[in-house]
């Protein structure tokens, strides 16, 4: 057997293992409203989804990410690249950035309430704020990592400082602007549920909570399962999307 | 990052010239100035901003200045408020954060060493790494309590994953070289995953244990918000109730403040491990 078939095995295995102990463990030990078995899990997803109500807490939870995450990576990396570039920016603004790195972005979410009220409004600012933050100091610790002679080379052979700009400082900044929009997508997804949670009527985050007021636990463990399913989604498509765009500047 | 930058600056040859021969001996104590320096005209130039805009946004209730900001600090500080609710987060993160890393380390040079246990657990670590930590909140309450447990728990989660896969990454980038040696000189599989892979991928272990303890912050910080009676997500949402937008700002720079003093501590304690292994 080659190892990739024993790999596919193994794996298989301890998946099935898994869900059939927690099945049994559930079903003999516990009620459902503390922890419900897969099967039944499934049951409401298909259940929940046939109503046509899953559709409309993912739409909402997708748009929220996704509107933030867009704007976010726009305004880090240019923000970044901007940063970056001038040494008294740096100079002055490391120490600050240093600090609200620290800051989790949910914290914000009381101050963007009372500003922005509970509307949509409110979670697009708080979405944008998180990958703005992440993409910036990636994009901006991308900058000052930029080998200095790759800088003078482009000089010497003539090019002025808007040409350095476009064809050394952005290539080069590119993967950690990459990387940073990757995390910055890991952070939204996290601050969107809390948000949802504290504060909105719908998406996952509201299902997950609401869902032990209305006493269908089950619902709470379907949202979790498609939190899941939608980051690994958006990772991976991510990672091919960047690969795609990215290789050729790979240099290191 | 700022260290960095700054010593290779001062080393350069340009620097040289204008190195001062007087007070200032040291080019260690003199980076620590400059740093020190450049902290404080922008927290400086920071406070100005933000009392220049307070004045013109001219709502104390919705936008306090630092004046104002301040005040409130002192009052939660002689309530004796912010101590407790500094330390109820604190000790949260360091009891989770320390486990979690436990089990993280442990698990991800298990993974890393052995290919039976890696094949076993990846599909089920690669599913549950791209759940939010977050996500699990409500559920950690229903089985963990709404006290401490819930908490350490979600901690302990949010940690685990972060640390497992640098510990995972830490064992596949351990040189060949540094194992073959090992093996010609008569080391046993024990011996090598004690005295090789273990110090080689310490690195990595202890560079994800640094992100993980962001992620400790923002879980920790995400749990008091939605449940607990002390902390600073508490401090930070339930100064809503009664508009005390000025508290919220004390939880959030006090947060700021924590965060940023953990990390140093973390990369001083990991410079003083990591130089016993020599790997800086």
């Amino acid at each position: 057997m080659s190892s990739t078939q024993k790999k596919i095995l193994r794996g298989t295995l301890s998946v099935v293992v898994f869900l059939a102990v927690w099945e049994v463990v559930a079903r003999l030990w516990f009620v459902p409203a503390i922890l419900p078995a897969p099967t039944m899990i499934a049951r409401e997803l298909i259940s929940y989804a046939a109503e046509g109500k899953l559709g409309y807490d993912l739409l909402m939870s997708g748009q929220r990410v996704l509107v933030g995450f867009l704007f976010g990576s726009l305004l880090g990396s240019a923000l970044g690249l901007l940063l970056g570039s001038f040494k008294a920016s740096r100079w002055l603004l490391e120490p600050p950035l240093q600090f609200f790195r620290f800051i989790p972005p949910i914290a914000w979410l009381t101050p963007v309430l009372i500003w922005f009220g509970i509307g949509e409004n409110g979670k697009y600012v708080l979405i944008t704020y998180t990958t703005t933050f992440m993409v910036m100091i990636n994009t901006y610790a991308g900058v000052v990592a930029i080998r200095q002679n790759r800088l003078r080379a482009a000089r010497c052979l003539g090019a002025n400082r808007w040409q350095a700009f476009r064809y050394v400082i952005i290539p080069s900044t590119l993967p950690h602007i990459l990387d940073g929009m990757q995390i910055g997508m890991a952070n939204s997804l996290q601050t969107v549920v809390v948000a949802e949670m504290l504060a909105a009527n719908e998406g996952l985050g509201f299902l997950i909570v609401n869902s032990r007021v209305s006493l269908a636990t089950e619902l709470a463990y379907v949202a979790i399962f498609l939190l899941g399913v939608i980051g690994l989604l958006a990772d991976s498509s991510f990672r091919a999307f960047a690969s795609r765009i990215a290789w050729k500047y790979r240099l290191a | 990052m700022t260290s960095k930058s700054d010593t290779a600056r001062l080393a350069s040859p340009a620097f040289a010239g204008r190195q001062p021969g007087g007070w200032i001996r040291s080019a260690r104590l003199q980076t620590a100035l400059s740093i020190l320096l450049r902290y404080v005209v922008a927290a400086a130039a920071i406070v100005v901003a933000w009392h220049i805009f307070s004045v013109r946004f001219d709502s104390p209730v919705l936008f306090p200045g630092p004046a104002k900001t301040a005040e409130r600090a002192l009052e939660l500080i002689a309530e004796g408020r912010l101590q407790g609710d500094i330390l109820a987060s604190v000790q949260r993160i360091f009891i989770g954060f320390a486990v979690g890393s436990l089990i993280g380390a442990l698990l991800g040079l298990a993974m890393g060493s052995f290919r039976m246990v890696s094949d076993l657990l990846s599909p089920l670590v690669n599913f549950f790494r791209f759940i939010a930590p977050t996500a699990w909140i409500a559920t950690a309450m229903v089985w963990f309590g709404l006290g401490e447990g819930s908490k350490v728990a979600l901690i302990i989660y949010a940690t685990t994953f972060v640390v497992l896969l640098s510990a995972m990454i830490g064992v596949s980038a351990v040189s060949r070289n540094k194992v073959r040696a090992a093996r010609c000189l008569g080391a046993n599989d024990r011996q090598i995953f004690l005295w090789v892979t273990i110090p080689a991928s310490l690195g990595y272990i202890l560079t994800g244990m640094r992100m993980a303890m962001m992620n400790s912050f923002m879980t920790v910080v995400s749990a008091e918000m939605i449940a607990a009676d002390a902390g600073l997500g508490y401090l930070i949402y339930n100064s809503r109730q009664w508009m005390e937008t000025d508290s919220i700002f004390v939880g959030m720079l006090t947060l700021g403040v924590v965060g940023l003093l953990t990390d140093r501590l973390f990369v001083l304690l990991t410079r003083t491990a990591l130089r016993r292994f020599s790997l800086l």
